[in-house]
């Protein structure tokens, strides 16, 4: 066996050493992570909680500073984007209602609110 | 030598590899990148995201779904968590609708522990003994019943999904927006009971217990069924000054109990806001043949007839 033969499998064994370690032994963990980080569906939960709210009180300025809390993305995209996956994953038909009253209420042309 | 040289090729090798392993598993491809959950998010971002809920479960009054979601920041006793904040956010100026949402959400969760619907128990809760010295038996007598955790089950609005991208570690988050403080207060929505003032004075007791260390005004107030309510505003008045305080804000005491610290030599005047007797109060002196001469407070118990 020739030394780069066993050079490169030297190599393999330690790169599977440093994977095992990565992944299994001391995997990443994440702490103080911002909102625009969680995870799709967590993320179209807040927007549902947003719409939620913005059903009762009517307050559209609220609701947009509120979804501000997802990062700097324009409000209309983040509640796209919840009305989609939200549909995708079978949300129940009031919640996509919820959703969806608070899309159609959303301008077209704003910016995120950055508080 | 040609040994050696063999030795440490292949060390170098097998170095090579556990570094190229470290940053794949740690930084290019971590394995849970896909699965950011709102535990994990910094303290700050917890409070806004715990005021949302809050916000929602006035909007929806569905408990089981804010308890599914407060669950998510796995939070070790969430009433006593939201009782906190909300108290943080009085203290601190924030509205007064978000600090009342999370004071009734925190009421809420401590009032049903089941998901079956909750049968109101009648009786007084804590009244306390008609006698000089009370105090130390209200926090073991008056404790709601707490129920910190849900169901995964309950989750019905949070599904498991393929992420849209690779979320990112940060130890140090970018955004520079305040997540917390100004949300506009809702119209809808009132700090006031379910039940109809006046509230009348049931009984006024001295409480000379030198273990509490400050002059205390403690209010209780409950329903006609003796059950504490929460969310009752409370004002207390004296010479050039005036402070409004609220109940259910202790829930870990009771939905009904309040308290405010008062100042030797000020005479102060206290009276539910939406109506009712005001009752002229002061610092009492009592003496304790152990403790000695010490300032103590008074217990205060309104009910609705």
């Amino acid at each position: 066996m020739s030394r780069w033969v066993r050079f490169l499998i030297a190599i393999l064994v330690g790169l599977g050493l440093g994977l095992y370690y990565g992944w299994v032994v001391s995997p990443v963990e994440f702490v103080d992570t911002v909102p625009s980080t969680l995870r799709e569906d967590f993320q179209t939960d807040i927007v549902l909680m947003v719409a939620e709210i913005y059903q009762a009180d009517g307050d559209l300025a609220a609701a947009m500073h509120r979804l501000a809390f997802l990062g700097e993305r324009p409000p209309l995209e983040v509640t796209q984007a919840a009305v989609a996956f939200a549909t995708q994953a079978g949300y129940s038909a009031r919640d996509l209602d919820t959703l969806n009253n608070l899309l159609q209420a959303l301008p077209v042309d704003v910016e995120a609110t950055t508080p | 030598m040609n040994e050696q040289r063999g030795s440490w090729y292949l060390l170098t090798g097998l170095i090579l590899g556990i570094v190229v392993g470290l940053v794949v598993a740690w930084g290019l491809l971590p394995l849970n990148a896909d699965a950011v959950t709102p535990q994990s998010l910094r303290a700050d971002y917890k409070d806004a995201y715990r005021a949302m809920i809050a916000l929602a479960y006035d909007a929806t009054q569905d408990l089981t779904r804010a308890r599914s979601r407060l669950a998510l920041l796995q939070d070790e006793d969430p009433p006593s968590v939201l009782a906190a904040q909300s108290q943080r956010y009085l203290a601190a100026g924030y509205s007064f609708d978000e600090a009342a949402s999370l004071a009734r959400l925190a009421v809420a969760l401590g009032e049903a522990p089941a998901p079956a619907p909750r049968t109101p128990t009648a009786g007084p809760t804590t009244a306390p003994a008609a006698g000089v010295t009370v105090t130390s038996t209200l926090e073991a007598s008056a404790l709601p019943p707490t129920e910190a955790t849900a169901s995964p089950a309950a989750e019905d609005a949070i599904t498991p999904a393929t992420p849209e991208g690779t979320p990112t570690v940060s130890s140090t988050p970018t955004l520079t927006f305040t997540p917390i403080p100004t949300f506009t207060p809702l119209p809808t929505r009132t700090p006031t009971p379910t039940l109809a003032p006046p509230y009348v004075l049931l009984s006024q007791n001295l409480v000379c217990d030198p273990a509490f260390g400050v002059s205390l005004i403690q209010v209780q107030v409950t329903n006609a069924a003796g059950e504490g309510v929460p969310g009752v505003e409370i004002i207390v008045q004296w010479e050039g000054g005036e402070d409004h305080f609220f109940t259910g804000l202790q829930p870990e005491i009771d939905p009904g109990y309040a308290d405010f610290e008062m100042t030797p030599e000020v005479a102060y005047t206290l009276h539910i806001a939406d109506g009712g007797e005001a009752v002229p109060l002061f610092v009492p002196e009592c003496d304790d043949p152990t403790a000695g001469r010490f300032f103590g407070g008074w217990y205060l118990t309104f009910t609705h007839p």
